[in-house]
């Protein structure tokens, strides 16, 4: 600034106090844009707009303050939304039980806190029993839920362990009855076990096809 | 050499003081609180308005910068009250005009006038205008860019979608809280520049001062343009 202090200062109200040199004026205003220039771009840029054509913003972090969200509501063991370990499936089967003593068991394959819906009728009296066969152990570690005898049951559950977990129906009347159950879970698989000795896996469906909402009368 | 130091620390620290304007009150609008609260409000309310106007100012850096601008070489009282006078002037009748009349305008534009409000007064500081040939009213000019400072106010209060019950008071509450926002303002921009006076250098720091106020004015054109070419 040495050209603006070669000049003699002027007493007056408003008026400036000196007449700089053109050499020192048109310097110092040229300052004054260089100077502002860059603190906009280097740094009032990225941490406003997010605009940030040198990278300082990456660099110093300040791109951050223009991309900050409210901070994201994690749902948790404990609250009332919950994380689910598996994707969401559902699922509908149906069964034929031969009379006097006829049977069938029906489990789904859940991982620790995977919750299940369900519903089941059946078209008679039956005898059903929820059990896990809690996984890797011996066939005395299961437990036993809920136990009874009727022909519909409606509920929620949500697995305490690893393993299959599920019904056992019964048929102890004179008549043939079909039971039918309904569920929707985070479940990644199901197993029958037929009262003949017999097995099987089913796959169980991942994604369910949407209704148009849009279009319902 | 003592002097050449020190003014360049009086730069850098200006330099500093505008690097961190959009870290203390981004945009200089209302803050999310007290515009939380001025929703809630149905009727008049001339106490938290006053209290609104005079934050807004204290708080309101591009307001404060045209300000010191203003009063950098008035050294007489009577001068003082003159100019500001006229800025009060002019940013009333916007500030009243503007959210009375419901008058449309961008708030990033106004705003970009504000800054070149400070880009100017401290070009005219530095003797720009003598040294260019063109002598410009200092006093017309006061008086015009209160008119945008004025607007300024009003487009931040039109934001806040004000009940149209008790909008005259409060409005004139707002603008008398400016007011007292300004007076307070001035008396420490006084002591300080009063002060500064007193000491040796004053005026071989006041172009390099000038120089950074000027800085700052350009920031805050070059902020709110492209706020609004991006908004």
């Amino acid at each position: 600034m040495s050209d603006a202090r070669d000049i003699q200062p002027v007493a007056s109200g408003a008026v400036p106090a000196a007449i700089p040199a053109t050499r020192g004026l048109a310097k110092a205003t040229a300052i004054a844009l260089v100077a502002a220039a860059i603190i906009l771009v280097t740094l009032v840029l990225p941490a406003e707009y997010g605009i940030d054509p040198l990278g300082t913003g990456a660099a110093t972090g300040l791109i951050g303050l223009s991309q900050a969200q409210p901070p994201p509501i994690v749902a948790s063991e404990s609250g009332p939304v919950r994380p689910q370990p598996a994707d969401y499936r559902v699922d509908t089967r149906q069964f034929t039980l031969e009379p006097f003593g006829g049977y069938v068991e029906y489990k789904y394959e859940l991982e620790p806190g995977a919750a299940m819906l369900y519903t089941w009728s059946a078209t008679g009296v039956v005898n059903f029993d929820f059990h896990t066969e809690p996984e890797g152990l011996p066939p005395s570690a299961s437990d036993s839920f809920e136990r009874g005898t009727a022909s519909e049951g409606r509920g929620s559950y949500v697995s305490p362990y690893a393993g299959i977990h599920g019904w056992f129906w019964q048929n102890d009347e004179e008549d043939v009855v079909t039971v039918t159950v309904t569920t929707a879970g985070f479940y990644t698989g199901a197993k029958e076990f037929r009262d003949d000795g017999s097995t099987e896996d089913y796959p169980v469906q991942t994604r369910v096809l949407p209704s148009q909402g849009s279009s319902a009368p | 050499m003592k002097n050449h130091t020190s003014a360049i620390v009086a730069l850098a620290a200006c330099i500093l003081v505008a690097a961190l304007f959009p870290e203390t009150a981004a945009g200089h609008g209302v803050s999310p609180r007290d515009a939380n609260f001025v929703q809630t409000i149905t009727g008049v309310a001339i106490g938290p308005f006053l209290y609104l106007g005079a934050k807004h100012m204290v708080t309101g850096y591009d307001h404060l910068l045209f300000l010191v601008g203003v009063i950098f070489f008035l050294y007489r009282l009577k001068d003082v009250l003159l100019y500001v006078s006229l800025f009060t002037l002019g940013h009333s009748i916007t500030l009243l005009g503007g959210v009375l009349g419901n008058v449309p305008a961008n708030a990033h534009l106004i705003d970009a006038v504000i800054g070149l409000s400070v880009a100017y007064k401290a070009f005219e500081n530095m003797g720009g205008f003598e040294r260019v040939g063109v002598h410009p009213n200092t006093r017309a000019a006061v008086m015009v860019f209160g008119l945008f400072h004025g607007f300024g106010l009003a487009t931040k209060l039109q934001e806040l979608a004000l009940p149209q019950n008790g909008l005259v008071a409060n409005i004139i509450s707002f603008n008398i809280g400016v007011e007292l926002g300004q007076f307070l303002a001035l008396t420490a921009i006084l002591i300080a520049l009063t002060y500064w006076r007193t000491r040796i250098g004053f005026l071989a720091h006041a172009f390099a001062t000038n120089t950074a106020l000027m800085m700052g004015g350009f920031m805050l054109m070059g902020y709110q343009l492209t706020g609004y070419f991006v908004e």
